[in-house]
C-alpha cells in the first residue's frame, strides 16, 4: 500500500474507527489516540497490508488497542468524562438513539464489538471473527445474546418511562 | 498404610470424613491432619441435595441457547429465529416458517419489532477532527513546496540582479568569443608583452596571478580567491573611464587556473549561486546538510534570515519540519 492508498484510508475510515472507540472508550481524547495508534500501525505495516484488507486491519488494531487500553486502565477521567457519565447515566426520557447507547454500555466489551462492527460497519459474521480474533459461531452467540439482552433494556426502559 | 501429604490429601479427605479409610490410613491420615492443622475442617461438611421442584427460568435457559436453524420454530425457539430474521442470515425456507409462525402468533411481533429496534445506526455527527494530521505525505509535500519556492525566488534574485564577479565573467566571456579573430589578428600584428591589455591600440597592463602588480594606470583591480581560485573582480572594473572601449580588448586575459564561464552557460549554477549566496549574505543564510546512516540522523537545515526550514530524517524515515 502506498501513501496515496493509506490516505485514501484516512479518508475514508478515520471517522468510523474514531465512533468505534469512541463507543468503547466513552471519551473523546482516549479514542483520538486509539485513532492516531491504529493508523500509525498501519503506516507502520503499510508496505504489507494491501488496500483490500486496509479497513479489516484498521478495526482489529484499533480494537486490539482498545482491549489494551481498558486493561491497563489508562482511561481518561477528565471532567468532562465524568459528566458524560452521568448524564449518560440516567437517560430522562426515552430516546431510542440514547437508550440503546445506555444499553450497549451494559453489554460486556465482546459483544459491544461484535455489535458495532455488525451495526455501524455492516462486517459479515466472519469478518468481525476475524478482527475480534474468535470463532465465526462465537461472533454469532455473542450477537444473539447481546440482541437479546439490549432487547430487555429497551422493554425495562420502555415500560419505566 | 498409606502415606499422606500435600499434594495427595485431598483426594482422601471424603473418605476419612466419611470413615472409608482402614484404621491404620485413618490414624495415618489424623497424624498428617495435626502436622498441619491449618487443613482441619471445622464443624460438618455442608450437604448438597437436588431439589426436584427447582428450576432455572425459561428466559436464562433461553439465553444459554444457541441458534440452530435445523430447529424448527417453537415457543422455545423463536428468539433465535426473531433474531436471525432481524439479523438477515435466515434462509428463505425457514423465513416462510417464521412468518407462517407469527400468523398463528402475533403477540411475538412486538418481540420482532424490538429486536429491529436494537440495530444499531452510526452517529454520522460524530467524526474525526484531524484527518489532515493522519494524512502521510503533507510533510514531504509541504516541505518541496517551501524549498521549491524559497529556491526559485532566490534564483529569481540571482538573476534580476546578478552579481558584478558574474557580470565581468559574462561581458569577458562574450567578448572573447567575438574577438578571438580580431584578437590573433592583434597578437600577430601588434605584438604586446603578454601582461597587457589593448584598449583601442593603447597598451595598458594586465593583472594575472603570476603577476599581481597593480599598474598605476591600471582599469582593473583583481582578486585571487586562494580558497576557491575564483577570480574577483571588484566594481572598478566595470566603473572604468572608457567602458565601450571593452569591446575593443583584443586580448585574452589569462590567468592560472581560473576559468571564465558565462553565468548562462554554467552547466550547473547551484555551486556558484549558494556561494554567492553565502558570500553575500554570511549569517543570514545558513546551509547544512548530512547523510543519515543507521546510528544518526540525517536531513538538511536551510537559514534565509528568520525563515528555518529543517527536515530531520531517521532510520524509520521519520519526518520532522521547523
Amino acid at each position: 500500500m502506498n501513501a496515496r492508498a493509506y490516505n485514501q484510508l484516512v479518508d475514508t475510515y478515520a471517522d468510523n474507527v474514531y465512533r468505534f472507540a469512541l463507543k468503547h472508550l466513552k471519551n473523546e481524547m482516549d479514542a483520538k489516540d486509539i485513532v492516531q495508534s491504529t493508523y500509525l500501525k498501519m503506516w507502520d505495516k503499510h508496505e504489507s497490508v494491501e488496500l483490500a484488507k486496509g479497513k479489516s486491519y484498521l478495526f482489529t488494531t484499533a480494537y486490539h488497542l482498545i482491549l489494551d487500553f481498558l486493561k491497563t486502565g489508562k482511561r481518561f477521567q477528565g471532567e468532562e468524562a465524568i459528566i458524560e457519565v452521568q448524564n449518560e447515566d440516567n437517560p430522562s426520557d426515552f430516546d431510542l438513539s440514547e437508550t440503546l447507547n445506555w444499553a450497549l454500555d451494559k453489554l460486556p466489551e465482546i459483544q459491544k464489538t461484535v455489535v458495532l462492527l455488525r451495526d455501524y460497519e455492516g462486517y459479515s459474521y466472519d469478518e468481525i471473527a476475524e478482527i475480534a480474533g474468535i470463532s465465526e459461531s462465537q461472533v454469532k452467540v455473542y450477537i444473539f445474546r447481546a440482541r437479546k439482552t439490549l432487547k430487555s433494556i429497551l422493554i425495562e426502559k420502555e415500560l419505566v418511562v | 498404610m498409606r502415606k499422606f501429604n500435600l499434594t495427595n490429601y485431598e483426594s482422601y479427605y471424603i473418605d476419612y470424613l466419611e470413615g472409608n479409610l482402614s484404621e491404620g490410613d485413618r490414624n495415618a491420615f489424623e497424624f498428617f491432619l495435626n502436622e498441619y492443622p491449618a487443613l482441619q475442617l471445622e464443624g460438618e461438611l455442608p450437604v448438597f441435595t437436588i431439589n426436584a421442584d427447582e428450576h432455572l427460568s425459561n428466559d436464562f435457559v433461553n439465553h444459554l441457547r444457541v441458534f440452530d436453524e435445523k430447529e424448527k420454530v417453537t415457543e422455545i425457539t423463536i428468539d433465535g429465529f426473531l433474531i436471525a430474521s432481524t439479523e438477515g442470515i435466515l434462509s428463505t425456507v425457514k423465513q416462510q416458517e417464521l412468518h407462517a409462525y407469527l400468523l398463528k402468533n402475533p403477540s411475538h411481533l412486538d418481540s420482532l419489532g424490538m429486536y429491529h429496534k436494537t440495530k444499531l445506526t452510526p452517529d454520522l455527527e460524530i467524526t474525526y477532527p484531524n484527518k489532515q494530521g493522519l494524512s502521510k505525505g503533507n510533510t514531504r509535500r509541504l516541505l518541496f513546496g517551501i524549498v521549491s519556492g524559497v529556491a526559485a525566488v532566490f534564483v529569481g534574485v540571482i538573476l534580476l540582479f546578478p552579481s558584478q564577479e558574474m557580470v565581468y565573467h559574462q561581458a569577458n566571456k562574450q567578448h572573447l568569443k567575438s574577438n578571438t579573430n580580431k584578437h590573433s589578428q592583434a597578437i600577430k600584428t601588434k605584438p604586446t608583452s603578454p601582461n597587457e591589455f589593448l584598449f583601442g591600440g593603447m597598451e595598458i597592463p594586465v593583472l594575472s596571478s603570476t603577476n599581481q602588480t597593480t599598474s598605476k594606470t591600471a582599469l582593473a583591480q583583481q582578486q585571487v580567491d586562494s580558497d576557491t581560485n575564483l577570480l574577483i573582480v571588484q566594481q572598478e572594473l566595470l566603473t572604468i573611464e572608457e567602458p565601450n572601449k571593452l569591446q575593443n580588448i583584443s586580448k585574452t586575459i589569462e590567468v592560472e587556473n581560473t576559468e571564465y564561464v558565462a553565468f548562462s552557460e554554467m552547466k550547473s549554477p547551484v555551486e556558484p549561486i549558494f556561494r554567492f549566496a553565502l558570500k553575500k549574505f554570511r549569517d543570514k543564510i545558513d546551509i547544512r546538510y548530512a547523510k543519515a546512516t543507521e546510528t544518526k540522523q540525517g536531513g538538511f537545515y536551510l537559514k534565509l534570515w528568520n525563515f528555518e526550514v529543517s527536515r530531520k530524517v531517521s532510520a524509520t524515515g521519520d519526518l520532522a519540519v521547523k
